[in-house]
């Protein structure tokens, strides 16, 4: 009984193969997915051009969630928060939160690498107050863009890790105000 | 090829929305204002302002520079005396990243009087003189301010309440960006907007 049930149960592959065909499903599925991502940014944002002089470069957060589309296209979302100290006035608070939506395109190379870009467009909540002194606050509702780019790295499945670049693009009546923000990426991938 | 089209009418939309959302309910853009300089004492050194509705025109001199118990100051001379805000903003001031400081011979210290950067409805005690309860200084609003040679936008108005007993007097100090202070004035019994003085000239320092 134990030869014929032997007998009976098919061809016998080698282990390395099926960890081969593993990796080789892994690698379509990772082709078709859609994907998405859920991450935690802190980054670095420094002032460019007239504003050099009159903020500093502050570190903030930022939460970015992109739905899948296709493979290589989604949807992006974000939104960050930043307090710049006022270079000339230092018990003033400069606070700075984008809000974005956007398109990315990504590019894989799988299994574990993914890079992609994105443009934006923001809207950017200002409020400028005082530290400790005084309840006073005055805000300022305006609009712009941004442009970014950025790779990471599957940690695991569904964990991976990253940095990115973005330009955000303020506008305040007519004047355009760049700032580049550079940033570490810690996400939870669909 | 229509998913694609429903997805940048969306992005254009969502950036319409956006872009007209700039400014709206809030007259100062804040970024743009944080570089302009409302206390430009090292840029101009020259100050003339018309009477209005009576009183005497006066001049305000920015002349020494020196460091003076502590601080950077200039001395500013005004060419005839003048009571509330215009009349502290003479003798040795020192502007500072916090405000202007202002100093006191008697008991011989520095004083705030203005603190910076001007932010809507803050506000900062004074030194009150004999009989006066209380004195504050604070932002009271952002108004356009004209002049018969030139209009300034964005001014700050700085209001200087003083408290005797049960009653209050105001005096207005109208700030502009660059410039510095371009109208004088006070409230009447009846709540209104006197102006007494308003700049005519002011000159750049070479």
């Amino acid at each position: 009984m134990c030869l014929a049930s032997v007998l009976s149960a098919g061809p016998i592959e080698p282990r390395g193969i099926e960890v081969s065909r593993a990796v080789d499903q892994e690698i379509e599925q990772q082709k078709t997915s859609r994907g998405g991502s859920l991450s935690l940014e802190p980054a670095y944002l420094i002032p460019m051009g007239k504003l050099e002089d009159d903020l500093g470069a502050p570190v903030g957060l930022a939460v970015n969630f992109d739905v899948g589309i296709t493979s290589h296209h989604s949807w992006v979302f974000g939104i960050s928060l930043f307090e710049f100290e006022l270079l000339k006035h230092r018990d003033a608070v400069f606070r700075l939160v984008p809000a974005w939506m956007g398109w990315r395109v990504k590019y894989r190379i799988p299994p574990v690498v993914e890079s992609w870009w994105e443009v934006a467009a923001a809207g950017y909540y200002e409020s400028l107050s005082f530290e400790s002194t005084s309840s006073a606050k005055q805000e300022y509702l305006t609009g712009g863009g941004l442009i970014g780019t950025g790779i990471s790295y599957n940690l695991t499945r569904w964990f991976s890790m990253g940095a990115n670049f973005r330009i955000h693009f303020i506008s305040e009546e007519g004047e355009l105000y760049p700032m580049l923000q550079f940033g570490l990426q810690f996400g939870v991938r669909g | 090829m229509n998913g694609r089209g429903n997805i940048f009418s969306r992005l254009l939309a969502f950036s319409a929305i956006l872009l007209a959302a700039s400014g709206c309910g809030n007259p100062q853009p804040l970024l743009t204002m944080i570089q302009q300089d409302y206390l430009p004492i090292e840029t101009v050194n020259y100050w003339f302002y018309t009477a209005v509705n009576g009183g005497t025109s006066f001049s305000r001199t920015r002349s020494i520079e020196m460091d003076w118990e502590g601080r950077y100051s200039y001395t500013m001379t005004l060419s005839t005396a003048q009571t509330g805000p215009a009349g502290r903003f003479s003798g040795s001031v020192a502007p500072d990243g916090d405000g202007l400081y202002i100093w006191d011979t008697t008991p011989g210290l520095w004083r705030l009087d203005r603190k910076l950067p001007y932010i809507l409805l803050s506000e900062w005690p004074l030194e009150t003189a004999t009989g006066e309860d209380s004195k504050i200084f604070k932002v009271g609003g952002i108004e356009n301010v004209q002049t018969a040679v030139i209009d300034f936008e964005r001014c700050y108005r700085l209001e200087e309440v003083t408290t005797v007993g049960l009653a209050a007097s105001t005096n207005i100090v109208w700030v502009a960006p660059g410039v510095g202070d371009v109208q004088y004035g006070h409230l009447s019994q009846n709540a209104e907007v006197i102006i007494d003085h308003v700049l005519a000239v002011y000159l750049s320092a070479p």
